[in-house]
């Protein structure tokens, strides 16, 4: 629940408020800033102050109007706003490339911090607290690295240029299949000079030998060139 | 009906945040496997910024009301969430050559969002069960192409030929014997008097190499075919 450490002093109240928000957005910010992303330190900063502020704007801001017989003050107003804004912020910070996506986990803790700004400045200490250091496990727990079996399965492209002959091309799927190796995507093109290029994207096993495997398809089709 | 197991309510907030955790990931361990641009990162940030502005919005402003003048909507913060998760759901999604990408991906961050919330409120069997079908759905979905619900996919090939209705209209009785159906088409002369034409298609989901060399070779013309 919403708390008041210093009753008496609604000014010093602010400040430890926005300074907390403050600490909050470093600890998180300074990981990110470690790890090269897009928003970093002060990202992370602005974002718990900026958040902070505006829902002590919203819950104390408009008390003075609170009238007896006048239409009233709806205190979660513009803390509502901040729900909307920084998602809009957040999905500017999300890249879309030709076939994937970036800042995704950018956009979605930059959301977070929001909310954690925004419990200070209602006076909700404690999860606003609790919320940073689950946010610095989370950030640090699942690089990918450190937990082997929930990452994503390697990808990569398999570019294949040889002669127009189906034999070959038999062979060069035999040995794909034989190494466990999955085509997503694939692409043909075909040259003046009688020879196809085949562009595949490929999901790989984690033990792939990469060059055995180039080599060996090279030996078999009798490749021009190939690029994995 | 919201619940509430401890007396103490940070401790309750604790729960329920730690809860959210645990649903976001579970949902995002799924995705992540899949290779989608949302994994267990980001479905666990969600959940649990969904769970904290919920309970910001439920218990923030408590302690003010009852003074004259002051009204309170209690759900107003919470009914914010919907919008703001759906313009980071909107960054997700892509058009990829003709088709759009990640909607799914942006409608389980949606979702998990509304798990979150759930929590937050206090409703642990909501967002207990939510989470559990949802898993349950996109593992299950996912066999949609056995299910033979979805087993084209949207692609582009490029043919050179003479400027001949009938070479044209073989190539097109080729492409459908394969499955392949022609939604758009570019027409355009080159040099030699020859026509490219770039087609947007769909065609059978997992065509082997060999099956698309075996259409280049047959139509003579294709000069290349895929994504």
């Amino acid at each position: 629940m919403a708390i008041d450490f210093i009753n008496d002093n609604f000014e010093l109240q602010i400040i430890l408020k926005l300074l907390l928000a403050c600490a909050c957005g470093f600890a998180v910010g300074s990981d990110r800033s470690r790890h090269h992303k897009t928003a970093g330190i002060r990202t992370y900063l602005i974002v718990a102050l900026g958040a902070c502020a505006y829902a002590m704007v919203s819950k104390y801001g408009f008390l003075d109007m609170a009238l007896p017989g006048e239409a009233g003050v709806d205190v979660a107003r513009v803390t509502a706003g901040i729900v909307t804004g920084v998602g809009f912020l957040g999905a500017g910070a999300i890249l879309t490339r030709e076939n994937h996506v970036e800042g995704l986990s950018t956009a979605a803790g930059m959301w977070v911090m929001a909310a954690v700004g925004a419990c200070i400045g209602v006076g909700m200490y404690f999860i606003a607290i609790l919320t940073t250091a689950l946010m610095l496990f989370v950030m640090v727990m699942f690089k990918n690295e450190r937990l082997p079996h929930v990452t994503p399965a390697d990808t990569g492209h398999l570019t294949v240029t040889m002669k127009d002959d189906m034999g070959a091309v038999k062979v060069l799927e035999a040995m794909l299949y034989e190494r466990n190796i999955d085509i997503a995507d694939s692409h043909v093109k075909r040259h003046k000079d009688g020879t196809v290029t085949f562009s595949f994207s490929v999901i790989m096993p984690d033990n792939l030998d990469i060059p055995e495997t180039v080599s060996q398809i090279y030996k078999a089709t009798g490749a021009k060139t190939i690029d994995l | 009906m919201p619940t509430e197991i401890f007396s103490n309510h940070n401790l309750e907030f604790a729960i329920r945040l730690f809860a959210a955790l645990v649903c976001g990931g579970v949902i995002g361990i799924e995705r992540t496997k899949r290779n989608k641009g949302a994994g267990i990162k980001t479905h666990i940030l969600v959940c649990v910024g969904a769970t904290l502005f919920v309970i910001l919005s439920k218990y923030g402003f408590l302690d003010i009301m009852g003074k004259e003048g002051v009204r309170v909507d209690v759900s107003r913060v919470a009914a914010s969430v919907t919008m703001g998760v759906g313009f980071l759901g909107g960054g997700i999604i892509y058009l990829r050559g003709n088709s759009i990408q990640g909607l799914t991906t942006a409608a389980s961050v949606w979702a998990t969002a509304a798990i979150g919330s759930a929590l937050g409120v206090g409703m642990y069997i909501l967002g207990v069960s939510s989470t559990i079908l949802i898993v349950v759905l996109q593992v299950v979905l996912h066999y949609e192409d056995a299910l033979g619900m979805e087993r084209t996919t949207s692609s582009r090939i490029v043919v050179v030929m003479q400027d001949d209705q009938e070479k044209f209209s073989s190539l097109k009785d080729l492409l459908h014997q394969r499955g392949i159906e022609i939604n758009g088409i570019h027409i355009k002369k080159n040099k030699e008097a020859s026509l490219v034409y770039t087609m947007d298609i769909r065609m059978p989901k997992n065509l082997s190499p060999s099956e698309l060399l075996d259409i280049v070779r047959l139509s003579g013309a294709v000069k290349s075919i895929g994504m």
